[in-house]
């Protein structure tokens, strides 16, 4: 059955590979021309008044990112082309996961043969496993590619930003899984999940919920600014995307078909 | 001879309530022999597939069902299913769905089941969203037919089947019941369900209304007709099932009494019901207690 469902995603992970393949081929071609962009903007920066270099906020990130080739590719490349992009693809290799199957009723074929426990977890573990093999595999191959374009750049800092990555995208893959068991046809999972994505840091915005927004974690901010992982946060992430892949599998066991 | 339980299939005082209040199936209890073909039979909406989704597991019910004295999910690898919407994997081929389903399904028999596409002839090579409904159906039979699972339980086996075909699907049905396979069966069309079925149950309301054999049937019922005036001269008599046509009257009873006393009726005609007209009588009639 895990083959079943490889099939299944196999299109959708390989257009992610090609569009990922181009974003980093488009951050590595790009540093010599952020760099000079950067340390021209920098200098003028520099000159404008205190107020306005308060709205700007931290210029020593621009001078770094245009002195640090590492600083550069994390940034740019986890923190932002790949990462930004991780919920979007979790949703897009989730969503259908079982609402497909029961939309276009696919799903008699699995439940006639096989036990629902079997069915979740085979699936989980596929739609899981692809998701990490894209993450791994374009986390090596960044900082790889800038040693090959001749930067130098270490793999350190990319592998702890990489387990945020994993964590947060354990999260997301939660929720969505549980809205594709929930909902019985594929629209509603999509919307709801493109609505959890976004209102998390809408919630932010109201400061006793400044947490709640997990785009700073999953881009790897706080591994940029202190080099540690963020341990609390780490946890909270398992715990949520754990509770909601069970509360899933409960609901999976006894939905009627 | 006592029924053994641990044989067959069994319902037992099975309900289905859905959430919207729909009384799908209304307490059904059953016992279902092995090596035999049993139909279900109804109208629309009498509880044929919600009998046989709660039989698999797919609904929760009250009541219990039993495989050879096991629920479901302790025998689900002696059961294969062809369900009532024939809809596959429509990005996959048929190649495809050979290499796949034989990994997945390991009761699959590849050789069978290549001979089974080649017996459909079904295309190799295309999609499977191209396939018109009877090549889907072909194909879910064909899944069907490749394992050795000892129950093969069918909803709507030969929809979208030409003529020929559905002839040839009843002769492999029938091979498998010589094998020793139990075949649970539903079906809309009474011609097939009267040519293969060993047993059979009629269904109406979430009720079995009738459940025994054709030659029981023939032997235990009579049909008879009246003219409209001639009936309405007729005492009331217990136990039947009284159909009002146009211009005539149509009765159908098992009650010994009724059988003697209008034997020798001369305003009435009597016959031994077909399936088809003893399936008419007990939807459309109303019985008289």
């Amino acid at each position: 059955m895990f083959r079943k469902e490889m099939m299944d995603i196999r299109w959708r992970v390989l257009v992610f590979f090609v569009v990922f393949g181009f974003l980093l081929v488009g951050t590595i071609a790009l540093r010599p021309f952020i760099g000079e962009l950067l340390g021209a903007s920098s200098k003028e920066l520099a000159q404008l008044p205190d107020f306005l270099k308060n709205i700007v906020g931290d210029l020593t990130v621009l001078n770094r990112m245009e002195a640090d080739d590492e600083f550069y590719l994390l940034s740019q490349w986890q923190g932002k082309n790949m990462g930004q992009f991780l919920p979007l693809c979790v949703l897009l290799l989730v969503f259908p996961l079982f609402s497909r199957e029961e939309e276009k009723k696919t799903l008699y074929f699995l439940l006639a043969r096989f036990s629902r426990q079997e069915i979740y977890w085979k699936k989980i573990l596929a739609s899981f496993s692809a998701v990490f093999a894209l993450l791994f595999v374009f986390t090596i191959a960044a900082p790889a590619s800038m040693n090959l374009a001749g930067y130098n750049v270490g793999f350190q800092y990319s592998f702890l930003i990489l387990l945020q990555q994993v964590l947060a995208s354990w999260f997301f893959f939660g929720f969505f899984v549980f809205l594709s068991v929930v909902f019985r046809d594929q629209i509603k999972p999509v919307l709801w999940g493109i609505l959890f994505a976004l209102a998390l840091p809408m919630a932010s915005l109201y400061p006793p919920l400044s947490w709640m927004n997990p785009y700073p974690y999953l881009l790897g901010t706080s591994v940029l600014q202190t080099g540690r992982i963020d341990g609390v946060y780490s946890m909270g992430m398992i715990v949520f995307g754990t509770a909601l892949i069970v509360a899933a599998s409960i609901i999976f066991e006894k939905k009627e078909f | 001879m006592g029924i053994n339980l641990e044989e067959g299939l069994q319902f037992d005082h099975v309900k289905k309530t859905y959430r919207n209040g729909v009384q799908a199936v209304n307490g059904i209890t059953l016992n279902i022999p092995k090596g035999c073909v049993h139909a279900f039979l109804g109208p629309n909406g009498a509880g044929k597939t919600t009998s046989l989704k709660a039989a698999l597991g797919f609904i929760s019910y009250e009541g219990t069902v039993r495989w050879d004295g096991k629920p479901i999910e302790e025998n689900r690898k002696q059961v294969v299913f062809v369900p009532e919407e024939k809809r596959f994997y429509e990005h996959w081929t048929l190649s495809e769905t050979l290499k796949i389903c034989t990994k997945m399904d390991t009761r699959l028999n590849s050789e069978k089941m290549q001979a089974y596409f080649h017996f459909f002839e079904l295309p190799t090579k295309k999609k499977i969203h191209s396939f018109s409904l009877g090549m889907k159906t072909a194909l879910y039979l064909s899944l069907a037919f490749s394992t050795e699972a000892e129950y093969i339980v069918l909803d709507e086996p030969t929809s979208g089947l030409d003529p020929i075909k559905r002839d040839d699907v009843l002769e492999i049905i029938r091979q498998r019941v010589i094998e020793g396979k139990t075949v649970l069966y539903t079906s809309h069309i009474i011609p097939e369900v009267e040519k293969i079925a060993d047993t059979f149950s009629i269904l109406r309301h979430g009720l079995v209304v009738y459940n025994g054999n054709l030659d029981g049937l023939k032997e235990k019922f009579r049909v008879f007709t009246f003219s409209k005036e001639a009936w309405q001269k007729q005492k009331a008599p217990k136990d039947v099932i009284v159909t009002v046509n146009q211009n005539q009257v149509s009765v159908l009873t098992d009650s010994d009494d009724a059988i003697s006393l209008w034997n020798k009726e001369k305003d009435c005609f009597c016959e031994v019901p077909t399936l088809e007209s003893f399936f008419q009588l007990t939807i459309r009639g109303e019985r008289h207690v």
